[in-house]
């Protein structure tokens, strides 16, 4: 569904990515695992279209055609969502707003009609309740002051909120406690579906264990180095990346 | 402190002609009109208008509907003025040309544009507000002539003890010919009085406004103005406010949005003379294009003036590398237990929430137009809908087309 070929991709001329390739194929889930630094993060944000990066080579295709040409938003309304290692604060717009604002651009990018507001409050209800997600917070303005645990459940709910097909999770799991990991882990499970793709983050096998994927990857240096079944994560957490540090 | 009298010959020209209010005459004489020399001036200059040649504006009749400007309530008490000449509202309630005079501003050197009106003003509202409640609406029209006019409208507001008011003031365009517009305005609060003023500047471009307004806030009375600064290629405001007596309060907030080459300036002097008065200077500028923008604002705390409460903050959002920002927050404090607190920011549109933004789906233009909506924040919160509802437009008018 989503194929990464030879990637390589800069920040201020420093080469981060160095060659990915990687491919994410329609109803399955695929764990990315690698040291810090690695460029997990970036290779998200580079799938998600942040500017701040340079794509050297390579090219990434969305069932055959390339997104890299494409911005941030077209990317979103071709159904790529990036849930933040780092949700950011957006004082002054509330939440309610902005999921209505993104819910209803992504609508009409896709040409499905706007969600009158009251089935959209309704789909945002429902949705929220589901995650734990108080009313109180979609009053507030997006993540200001929210706990890091409230943060990545909002990223959760924006992700059931627009329906995406490509789903990446960037350490998601960080910060939740022990409760929140599974209801958003549950949040997360019930997105899974045949046209739908996931590419989960993260450092720890606990999360696997409710979110079971299908491949896991290990990503060191900007490269992939290994790829395995569920176990390999499991392995991981006894042996470390020792072997795997690509030189 | 140096002034220029020459640079208001051309005015001083004209006032003699009218032959009257003498003691402005001499004070326009010896000092001249405000020049960059003088240290409160020294980002805003006004050559330009002292050099326009601009006559004293006649009164002439308006070339629209009055009907059909935005006025905001049916019920309000309205005031129309063209080129400072009454047009539309109770005659009884005109200023008497020389029962005004502001001996405040001397202390601080700028009564120069107080002297200016004082020796030309041709009329204004003379308000007197005993009703609980009220509101009084008005409409400044700058109307171009043939040759560059100048419009010199004096304010008076009296709130009587214990009453609640609201005043709204536009100042808007029709054609586009230069009127220039010098505007002075006194407000007089007794005690336990209450005044909300909201001024909107929506003047022509080539036009400069000038608006010098000094408040006297009694005991227990509160002062709270709002405004939009959207119009005019040159506009200063001065705050002049007068924390008299126990308990008073004053709230100044507002934002300047500026494109192309205008200059906005928005000074604003607070003192506090009485112990338990609280201050709030809440400003946001957004300047595009090649604007400049002024702020200067001042806590002044007497020595008796303890438990004061004094706040300013002053952010501005550079959208355009061209654009100037000056800022210049003053605190000057004699007495010793006082909480005062000031701050500016100026920044450029961050780039990592409009990023997150879009990530999500909303179009670049629309994330910077709600990230801009969101700096503009909670300015206006609290004010009633009948100006709200105008003012938001307004803001989101000019959001659209930056
Ligand atoms: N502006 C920059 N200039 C140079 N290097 C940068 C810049 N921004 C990020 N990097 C580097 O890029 C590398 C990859 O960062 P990235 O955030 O992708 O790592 P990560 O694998 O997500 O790590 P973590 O597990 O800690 O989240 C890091 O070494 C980081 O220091
Ligand atoms: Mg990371």
């Amino acid at each position: 569904m989503l194929q990464i070929k030879n990637l390589h991709a800069t920040i201020d001329e420093k080469e981060i990515l160095k060659g990915i390739d990687l491919t994410l194929e329609a109803g399955k889930v695929h764990a990315v695992m690698g040291p810090n630094g690695s460029g997990k993060s970036t290779l998200s944000y580079v799938l998600s279209g942040r500017e701040d990066y340079a794509v050297t080579d390579g090219e990434v295709l969305l069932d055959g055609k390339n997104i890299l040409a494409m911005s941030p938003e077209e990317r979103a309304a071709a159904g790529v969502f990036l849930a933040f290692q780092y949700p950011i604060e957006i004082p002054g717009v509330q939440t309610t707003t902005f999921l209505k604002t993104a819910v209803n651009a992504v609508r009409k990018a896709r040409g499905e009609p706007e969600l009158d507001p009251v089935s959209f409050l309704k789909k945002l209800k429902s949705n929220a309740e589901k995650l734990g997600v108080r009313d109180e917070m979609l009053k507030r303005p997006l993540n200001v002051g929210f706990s890091g645990g409230e943060k990545k459940r909002m990223e959760i709910l924006q992700m059931a909120m627009l329906e995406p097909r490509v789903l990446i999770l960037d350490e998601t799991d960080s910060g939740l406690d022990i409760d929140a990991l599974k209801i958003v882990a549950e949040g997360v499970n019930a997105l899974r579906a045949p046209d739908r793709t996931f590419l989960v983050i993260t450092h720890y096998q606990r999360l696997l264990d409710y979110i079971v994927p299908d491949v896991v990857h290990v990503l060191s240096a900007g490269k992939i180095v290994k790829t395995g079944g569920a176990e390999l994560a499991k392995q991981l957490e006894e042996t470390g990346y020792a072997g795997y540090i690509a030189a | 402190m140096k002034y220029t009298p020459a640079n208001a010959e051309s005015f001083l020209a004209q006032a003699e002609e009218a032959g009257w209010k003498a003691p402005a005459l001499e004070q326009l004489r010896t000092r001249g009109l405000p020049t960059p020399k003088l240290e409160r001036w020294k980002y805003t200059n006004l050559a330009g208008f002292a050099q326009s040649g601009a006559k004293p504006a006649t009164k002439v009749a308006l070339n629209a509907n009055p009907v059909a400007l935005p006025w905001m309530l049916q019920t309000s008490r309205k005031f129309l003025f063209v080129n400072g000449h009454m047009v539309l509202g109770d005659a009884r309630l005109k200023v008497v040309p020389d029962n005004l005079e502001s001996s405040a501003l001397d202390r601080f050197g700028d009564e120069m544009l107080w002297a200016l009106n004082t020796a030309l003003m041709s009329d204004g509202p003379n308000i007197n507000i005993l009703e609980d409640g009220a509101v009084f609406e008005i409409i400044h029209v700058g109307q171009g002539g043939d040759a560059p006019l100048l419009a010199s409208p004096r304010t008076a507001i009296r709130v009587a003890t214990n009453t609640s008011a609201t005043v709204i003031e536009q100042f808007l365009a029709v054609g586009d010919a230069p009127v220039h517009t010098n505007h002075a305005t006194e407000i007089n609060l007794k005690p336990g009085a209450k005044l909300n003023h909201i001024r909107i500047q929506m003047e022509a471009s080539e036009r400069t406004v000038l608006n010098t307004l000094h408040a006297r806030v009694a005991r227990d009375a509160s002062y709270n103005a709002h405004f939009l600064n959207l119009g005019a290629s040159l506009s200063r405001q001065e705050y002049w406010v007068e924390l008299e007596d126990n308990n008073s309060s004053c709230a100044i907030k507002g934002a300047q949005l500026m494109h192309g080459r205008q200059h906005m300036d928005t000074t604003v002097h607070v003192d506090h003379k009485a112990p338990h008065c609280a201050s709030n200077q809440t400003i946001r500028n957004v300047l595009a294009g090649e604007a400049v923008g002024v702020f200067q604002g001042k806590i002044h705390v007497d020595r008796v003036a303890q438990k004061t409460d004094g706040y300013q903050l002053c952010n501005t959002l550079m959208l355009s590398e061209r654009a100037t920002m000056n800022t210049k927050p003053e605190l000057e404090i004699y007495a010793d237990d006082v909480k005062c607190s000031h701050g500016t920011t100026t920044g450029k549109l961050d780039e990592t929430p409009l990023f997150y933004m879009r990530a999500r789906g909303i179009p670049e233009a629309e994330a910077r137009r709600m990230m801009l909506l969101a700096f503009i924040g909670d300015l206006y919160d609290g004010l009633p809908e009948f100006v709200g509802t105008p003012i938001a437009k307004h803001v989101e008018g000019w959001l659209n087309h930056v």
